[in-house]
């Protein structure tokens, strides 16, 4: 585990649980009085509660030797009770779970009292379950090695691993998330100065035509109807301001224009370039990667989350930046036409932010409410149509339409309450906005005809309109900072997800000077081979075994033995925790993984059909093979007859929306892909488990086929399947427990294998399959 | 059949005595919300069931109340006494709350919500699978309830 993952999961720890991140320094020296110096925690977790269920904090730390419950006082972090007993005492543990509270029973043996009892909530479950697990372990005859293990970070991770489930974001890096997403505009450098030039200068434009009107009338109008200008001069500077107007309007469109349409492109190569990057790194993660997500949250990451954030830079960014600038050149503008009644306007604006900011307050509360009942409402039709054919079975139609119509209305209700709020709040922020001109009108009449019947107008009357003019913009960037501040947010928790993806290292990774294999031979070997999916579960134990080129290997087993999981290593979809395994005599992680898959084939027990033609899906591996090659595959993969019957034959479309292919169809299908694939070592797991008889020999012989001059590892429940095989190899419970041909295997009066054998055999005869 | 008789050890182990050798089992509530107190699957180590309570009525005064003790083991959750904050955090949101057993911080994903219970109250699931209740919105107090609001009726 890397040291940067394990700093996360502490400050998650830390951020989001109120218990502490490690194991407290005083159960540290608590334990040191008992065990001694030199004796280390190998694993702690804590049970969060007491006998009576009270929230509190007792830590289970389990050392070499003994297994030891700390029990802390109710404040600060001094020890109340020590208590240990030796682990070989322990001779089972016992759960009990309750809705929100685990009981655990440390039993001792038969007939003694129990060890002792802990308490906790789920919060802990993973990590005490992995203190259990290596007690139970150590009551089998494998016990675990535990040394391996890092007490702090597996700790640490049990806790976190909920919270890393549920959101990919942590707060503390909120700032570093948004400079790391400005970073994917640096090729556009070139393009964002172009649009960044456009929206000031077109900010700067608007500047204009309230000033240009408050000087025709100052200039034209005004001076004109006191008679101080002739006809003709009055209608030349008007002609020269209407002209100017007329150009700051084209222009600014223009402007406007720029800056939409770049901001737009740039937004939309941004967006593309991380679904590259997320779906290039995608290729580059491990097999493990995959089986920990859900398909639905990785594609909505290469795709909503990447168009948010076109969203975002397209018009996010630059409508923040244009509307600082615009409050800032509007202030600028109104001080300088004047500053008396820019003050006046200035200083109930803290007032407006607040109103605005207490609807968004209050809005908020009411959009969570309706947002709850919408999922409801959505989930009610996400619930019924995939299970129409139920509904519809059991004349529930009506029952279901009631359920959608007291949802639908409940929604509806809800909607009104928001209505209410915005309805209200509008029209009062405007009545705000309007009796504030009023007070402007009221601030500004006097300077404008004279403070007393004898004084002398000291404003100018078209100052006072541009004044008006600027006033009504003033209100536009306020509200879209509302807005982007919700936009912003929405990104941003896009972007860490994102980033998430592209952060994960995968676990496979080729070493610099790997070695090609051209061609692989085939010869497989396990030498002590132990694996885990995760840290605490081993499922292949310390599995050894040789295999020669060109040898059939069958690989049976209860399920649940590891079969599939050796074959995963083989694949290099893994890598071994301890142990090693060499192709041809090198290891495996020393090999260039794309050369060495080249050359493996692998049939699975639900072979998976891309989208698209039979043809394309048997060409997948080779494709550059020749279309009798494929008629020759699919022949000898028996698939060629019913690809024929198919209305259009190989051109049918399959996969998703396609031609549903049955399952024995698909199998042949990716038996002829294997086949074309032409590998030197082929993998077959459970191919032929869950088709009828009849496909089953087809497939059978077909696999027959396919095992010339190459090795062949095949798992199959029905051992007739493995007729063929040279050798047969038995798992059990992660160990590889026989091997040998058929017939020495059924020497072994007590052996797995002739038990499995027996078994299948009487089955047979009971129902003459 | 004798009537079994249940008992409960000190460190909280429930046993049946219905032959000679008592049996350690669990109990398994199996309508915890709608009929907590009455089908009640009483299972031994592996998981067998031994015995099925339909009610507690029907039992002697002292296994009534050996399984009322594990009964309330078992239906432990948290109930929520008064709410100090829930705040949103990207794909989460984090309630900080005083329980009956204490404090506690917990999350719950942004998309999930209270989940009503047939007995009255809500109940609240968290991302580690914890439950959190409460029985009657209306004894909170105001600054909860308000807190509450947007996520319960
Ligand atoms: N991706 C995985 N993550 C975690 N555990 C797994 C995964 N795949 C398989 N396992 C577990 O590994 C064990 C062996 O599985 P597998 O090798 O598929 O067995 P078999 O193929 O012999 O039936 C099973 O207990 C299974 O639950
Ligand atoms: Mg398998």
């Amino acid at each position: 585990m890397s040291t940067r993952n394990h700093q996360r999961n502490l400050n998650l720890v830390k951020a989001y649980t109120d218990q502490p991140e490690t194991l407290p320094p005083s159960v540290y020296s608590a334990l040191e009085e008992v065990w001694g110096r030199s004796v280390s925690v190998q694993l702690y977790a804590l049970a969060d509660l007491n006998p009576q269920l009270q929230l509190s904090q007792t830590w289970i730390c389990l050392g070499p030797t003994h297994l030891a419950l700390v029990k802390m006082k109710p404040k600060g972090n001094e020890i109340d009770q020590v208590s240990q007993f030796p682990r070989e005492q322990i001779k089972g543990v016992l759960e009990h779970f309750g809705l929100s509270c685990t009981t655990v029973t440390f039993a001792g043996a038969d007939g003694e009292p129990n060890l002792g009892i802990i308490r906790f909530t789920h919060r802990q479950r993973q990590a005490v379950g992995a203190i259990i697990f290596v007690l139970r372990q150590s009551l089998t005859d494998s016990p675990f090695k535990v040394q391996e293990l890092n007490a702090d970070e597996e700790y640490a991770e049990a806790l976190a691993q909920p919270i890393k489930s549920a959101q990919a974001a942590f707060s503390d890096t909120n700032r570093a998330v948004f400079w790391r997403l400005l970073g994917y505009l640096k090729p556009y450098k070139g393009q964002i100065i172009l649009g960044f030039v456009a929206a000031f200068i077109m900010t700067a434009l608007m500047m204009v035509p309230a000033f240009i009107t408050g000087r025709l009338i100052d200039t034209v109008v005004t001076p004109f109807q006191d008679g101080e200008i002739l006809w003709e001069n009055a209608w030349k500077t008007a002609w020269l301001l209407l002209a100017t107007l007329v150009t700051t309007q084209i222009l600014r469109q223009f402007f406007l224009w720029i800056r939409l349409r770049w901001m737009a492109y740039i937004g939309e190569y941004i967006a593309r370039d991380l679904r590259r990057d997320i779906y290039d790194h995608l290729h580059r993660l491990s097999v493990q990667y995959f089986s920990k997500m859900n398909t639905g949250s990785i594609i909505s990451r290469v795709s909503s989350d990447s168009d948010r954030i076109w969203e975002f830079i397209a018009f996010g960014v630059t409508e923040a930046s244009v509307s600082v600038l615009l409050i800032f050149s509007l202030t600028g503008m109104m001080m300088y036409l004047d500053w008396q009644l820019g003050l006046f306007v200035l200083l109930p604006l803290p007032i407006i932010f607040l109103l605005i900011y207490w609807n968004g307050k209050a809005m908020h509360g009411a959009f969570l409410r309706i947002w709850r009942k919408w999922s409801h409402l959505t989930s009610v039709i996400s619930d019924t149509v995939p299970g129409i054919r139920v509904v519809k079975a059991f004349n529930q139609g009506d029952r279901e339409r009631t359920r959608f119509g007291s949802s639908n209305n409940s929604y509806v209700d809800e909607t009104f309450r928001i209505h209410n709020i915005w309805t209200s709040f509008w029209p009062l922020f405007i009545l705000g906005i309007q009796m504030m001109q009023v007070a402007v009108w009221a601030f500004a009449i006097p300077r404008l005809i004279g403070g007393s019947p004898t004084g002398q107008p000291s404003m100018e009357i078209g100052v006072f309109v541009s004044f008006l003019l600027y006033l009504g913009l003033f209100f536009w960037p306020l509200e879209t900072f509302a807005q982007i501040s919700r936009m912003m947010n929405r990104s941003l928790s896009s972007a860490y997800r994102i980033f998430e993806v592209l952060d994960t290292e995968p676990e496979v990774v080729d070493k610099e000077d790997a070695r090609k294999l051209d061609p692989v031979v085939g010869a497989i070997e396990f030498k002590d081979v132990i694996f885990g999916y995760d840290p605490v579960r081993q499922i292949l134990k310390g599995v050894s075994f040789k295999v020669k080129p060109g040898e059939m290997i069958g690989l049976v087993g209860p399920s649940g033995a590891g079969k599939t999981t050796v074959i995963n290593l083989i694949a290099r979809f893994y890598d071994a925790d301890s142990g090693e395994i060499r192709i041809d005599g090198h290891d495996i992680q020393d090999l260039d993984t794309g050369n060495y898959r080249s050359q493996l084939g692998m049939v699975m027990q639900d072979p998976y059909l891309f989208h698209g033609t039979i043809l394309e899906n048997i060409r997948y591996g080779q494709r550059d093979a020749t279309v009798e090659q494929v008629i020759r595959a699919s022949k000898a993969a028996n698939a060629h007859d019913f690809i024929c019957k198919l209305p259009q034959g190989y051109d049918t479309i399959v996969g998703e929306r396609g031609h549903t292919l049955s399952g024995g169809e698909r199998q042949r299908v990716s038996i002829a892909r294997a086949i074309l694939h032409d590998p030197k070592i082929l993998i077959l797991d459970e191919a032929t488990s869950s088709v009828d008889t009849e496909t089953e020999r087809n497939i059978q012989e077909a696999i027959d086929r396919l095992t010339e001059n190459r090795t062949v590892i095949a798992i199959a429940h029905r051992l007739s399947t493995l007729r063929k095989a040279n050798r047969l190899f038995v798992m059990k419970e992660g160990y590889l427990v026989e091997e040998g041909t058929h017939e020495a295997l059924l020497q072994k009066a007590d052996g797995v294998y002739r038990k499995l054998y027996d078994m299948q055999r009487e089955l047979h005869e009971a129902y003459a399959l | 059949m004798n009537a079994p008789a249940i008992r409960r050890t000190e460190e909280g182990q429930l046993l049946v005595h219905q032959e000679e050798q008592p049996i350690a089992v669990s109990l398994r509530p199996c309508f915890p919300w709608s009929f907590p107190e009455s089908f009640l699957s009483l299972r031994d180590k592996d998981g067998k069931e031994v015995l099925l309570i339909e009610s507690l009525e029907s039992l002697d005064s002292e296994s009534r109340s050996a399984l009322q003790d594990a009964l309330a083991e078992s239906r432990f959750t948290l109930e929520i006494h008064k709410i100090h904050s829930i705040e949103r955090n990207f794909e989460m949101r984090i309630w900080k709350v005083d329980t009956n057993r204490g404090a506690r911080t917990f999350e719950i994903r942004l998309d999930d919500w209270p989940r009503k219970l047939p007995g009255g109250g809500i109940a609240i699931v968290d991302l580690a699978g914890d439950l959190y209740t409460i029985q009657d919105q209306e004894q909170l107090d105001p600054t909860s309830r308000k807190l509450l609001f947007a996520y319960a009726d």
